[in-house]
Order: C-alpha cells, then sequence, then structure tokens
C-alpha cells in the first residue's frame, strides 16, 4: 500500500469527505509529510474505487463547485488497519526496549 | 469558475471520455487547493499529466515484462547504432579489430547507459510503475546488452573449428585484460544486471515468467545476427552493406512484433479507467 494510499483511507475512516476535504485531512494525519496533490488523490481514487475499498457517497453544488463524496467500505477499513498494525509491528523491530529486552532473553 | 490555462492544458493528458466525467471535479479540487496556497501551482499541473499519461496507457495492457524488454531491446539498438555510426567515422570501412580495442567503447556504453536510465526512469514514472520495476528496468539493460553483443562477436569472428574458438576466447580475454579500463564497466553492468534481471524473473509468474524467457531468447538470435551484420569493421566479403539493411529490418520487425504481442495481450489486473459506478 503506498503511502497516498494509504493516508486516503485513513482520512476517510471517520466518515465521508469531499477530494479537497481528503487532501487536507491527509496532510493534517500525517503531520504534513503526505502533501497529495489533485492528480495522485483522484489516481489513488480510481484504484480504491476498483478495489471496492472507497465508494461514492454522494453529491453537492457548493459555490457553484461540484463536491463529489467518497466513503471507506468495510473492505477497506479493514485494509487500512491491517496495514496500520503491520507497520506497527515493523516499528516495533527497531524500538530499543523491544531490542534490549529481546537480547535479555536470548542470553 | 473560472480554471487557470494552466491545469486546463495540463488536463488535456487525460483521455476526453474520463475528462468529460471527471474534469468538473478535478476543476473544483484544483480550485480550492489554489485558495488554501494563494496560486496555481506546476506541481500540480505536473502530477495532472503524469496521471492523464498513465491513464490513457493503461487500457494498451502493456505488462511490466515486456515494458523492460521492449526498452532493453531500444537501448541495445542505441548502443550499437553509436557504436557503428562512430566506427564508420573513425575507420571509414577499414577492417578494425574486436570491440574489445575500441576506442569508442567505453564512452558508448555512457552514454547508452545514461540515456537508458533517463529513458526509463521517465517512461516507467510516468506509466506509474513501481519503483521496484524502474529499478530493475534502468539496471537490466546492461545485462541484455551483455547477452546480445556477445554472440555477435562470436559470429563475427567466423570461426571454424573447435581449436580456433578456444584461441579466439583466449585472445580475447587476454584483450580485456589489456584493456581493463574498457572492460571493467561492462562487467560491474553485466554483473549488476545479471542479478537484477534474476530478481525480476524470481518475482514473476510462471507463466510470465516462461513468455519472457521465450521473448528473451527469441530477440536474442535476432539481435545476434543483425549485430553480426549492422558492423562496418567486417571485412568487405561479408557483404555489410546488402545485409545491413536486411538486418535493421528484421531487428525493427521483431521490436514491431513484440511491442503488438503487448498489446495483444489480455490485460493484467482489473483496473478501469472509467467510473460509470459513480455517475
Amino acid at each position: 500500500m503506498s503511502e497516498a494510499t494509504y493516508y486516503v483511507l485513513a482520512a476517510l475512516l471517520d466518515g465521508r469527505l469531499h477530494g479537497y476535504g481528503i487532501i487536507k485531512k491527509a496532510e493534517k494525519l500525517s503531520g504534513g509529510s503526505a502533501k497529495l496533490t489533485t492528480g495522485t488523490l483522484y489516481g489513488a481514487l480510481d484504484r480504491l474505487s476498483d478495489q471496492r475499498l472507497v465508494e461514492p457517497a454522494g453529491e453537492e453544488q457548493v459555490e457553484g463547485r461540484l463536491r463529489r463524496y467518497y466513503r471507506i467500505t468495510d473492505d477497506g477499513a479493514e485494509a487500512v488497519r491491517g496495514e496500520a498494525e503491520r507497520m506497527r509491528r515493523a516499528a516495533r523491530a527497531v524500538n530499543p526496549a523491544r531490542r534490549a529486552a529481546l537480547q535479555g532473553g536470548a542470553r | 469558475m473560472s480554471t487557470p490555462r494552466l491545469y486546463r492544458f495540463a488536463l488535456r493528458a487525460y483521455p476526453a471520455d474520463y475528462r468529460a466525467e471527471r474534469a468538473p471535479e478535478l476543476m473544483a479540487t484544483l480550485a480550492e487547493g489554489d485558495e488554501a496556497r494563494g496560486g496555481p501551482s506546476l506541481r500540480e499541473a505536473a502530477s495532472l499529466v503524469r496521471r492523464g499519461i498513465a491513464l490513457r496507457a493503461r487500457p494498451l495492457g502493456v505488462p511490466d515484462w515486456l515494458l523492460v524488454g521492449a526498452a532493453a531491446l531500444v537501448m541495445v539498438a542505441f548502443v550499437g547504432g553509436f557504436t557503428w555510426a562512430e566506427r564508420v567515422f573513425l575507420f571509414r570501412g577499414e577492417a578494425a579489430a574486436f570491440a574489445t580495442d575500441g576506442p569508442g567503447l567505453w564512452s558508448a556504453l555512457a552514454l547508452g547507459v545514461g540515456a537508458y536510465v533517463a529513458l526509463a526512469v521517465l517512461l516507467f514514472g510516468v506509466l506509474e510503475r513501481p519503483r521496484r520495476i524502474r529499478v530493475t528496468a534502468a539496471l537490466a539493460t546492461p545485462v541484455a546488452l551483455a547477452v546480445f553483443i556477445a554472440p555477435g562477436a562470436i559470429l563475427r569472428a567466423g570461426l571454424s573449428s573447435p581449436e580456433e574458438l578456444l584461441d579466439r576466447i583466449v585472445w580475447m580475454a587476454e584483450a580485456c585484460f589489456r584493456n581493463w579500463p574498457h572492460a571493467l564497466p561492462a562487467t560491474i553492468a553485466a554483473v549488476v544486471g545479471t542479478w537484477a534481471a534474476l530478481k525480476v524473473l524470481a518475482r514473476l509468474s510462471p507463466d510470465t515468467r516462461r513468455r519472457a524467457l521465450s521473448m528473451i531468447l527469441a530477440s536474442l538470435g535476432a539481435v545476434a545476427v543483425t549485430q553480426s551484420w549492422l558492423r562496418p569493421d567486417l571485412p568487405a566479403e561479408y557483404g555489410q552493406s546488402a545485409f545491413a539493411d536486411l538486418g535493421t529490418a528484421a531487428f525493427l520487425a521483431a521490436i514491431a512484433m513484440l511491442l503488438a504481442l503487448g498489446a495483444l495481450m489480455p490485460r493484467h489486473g482489473s483496473r478501469s479507467c472509467k467510473h460509470r459506478r459513480l455517475g
């Protein structure tokens, strides 16, 4: 799962958002590291829609602009939580306390 | 709402049907970003162009391995052509020695590899292939070079007996040793390229692997024969002028055939560039 895909899914966990809403939320959630462009965002949304990890959730006109909303599916929520768990385990591999504990056990 | 000309121009990279369906949404998202930023952004425009080209390329269904193979063939043609042109200029038809003695091999390799890396990174980056594929594509070429050019060199030597072959190998090894600065980059490239090619082959499905291997073998034959004819540093009795055209034609036909094969192959995955569900 690419960083962009991950943060798009993560952004949608709390409910439906429109395109720019996803960009803003992803940037906030990532502490500023995931700056999605419109091209990248819609590339990720196209792929995620094909895999049924996100789905359209209505549209409205705001100030003459089209807002199309997206929401995460159950499969999508499962996928992003699975990825988060995988990364949590991967992060533990470089955790000093855990490394020390493992070394103690090996002696 | 007016869309900056920059974005309108960039959006032209997208296929017309996708644009017709999604442009209002894309423009609205771009406009919100511009408001927050205070103006249009080149980064946004570049990303639109990239994504648009990728969407256009996808329905062609060209699989990764074929792209790697086609790019490698282009590279071989490029380096071959460059070496050839250079030799025409330097020797004006005189019979010259083996490639290891050629003064231009080093520069031809450097120029060719440089151009290829740029080409591979651009091509695979634009087509949104994963980084793994892009890196492999850039690294796989040197091995293609080594594999394609070596049989040509052996054919060119016009061997008639096993003793002669042995003599030639010893002679070539000795020439390589004597000219080690010339041979070094090609050797390093061959080792790295072989490793990279094996890595990518190991990751392909058995079916794709079989097709990739048969493609490599088929093009190896075509290029080996072409290479042995395309060189002007051969004695005149090899009849290079008549056969060079034939060889070039055969080579181009092989590339065209492979590309056609790729276009006809079923697409992998079920990605679709249309979003009827959203309509």
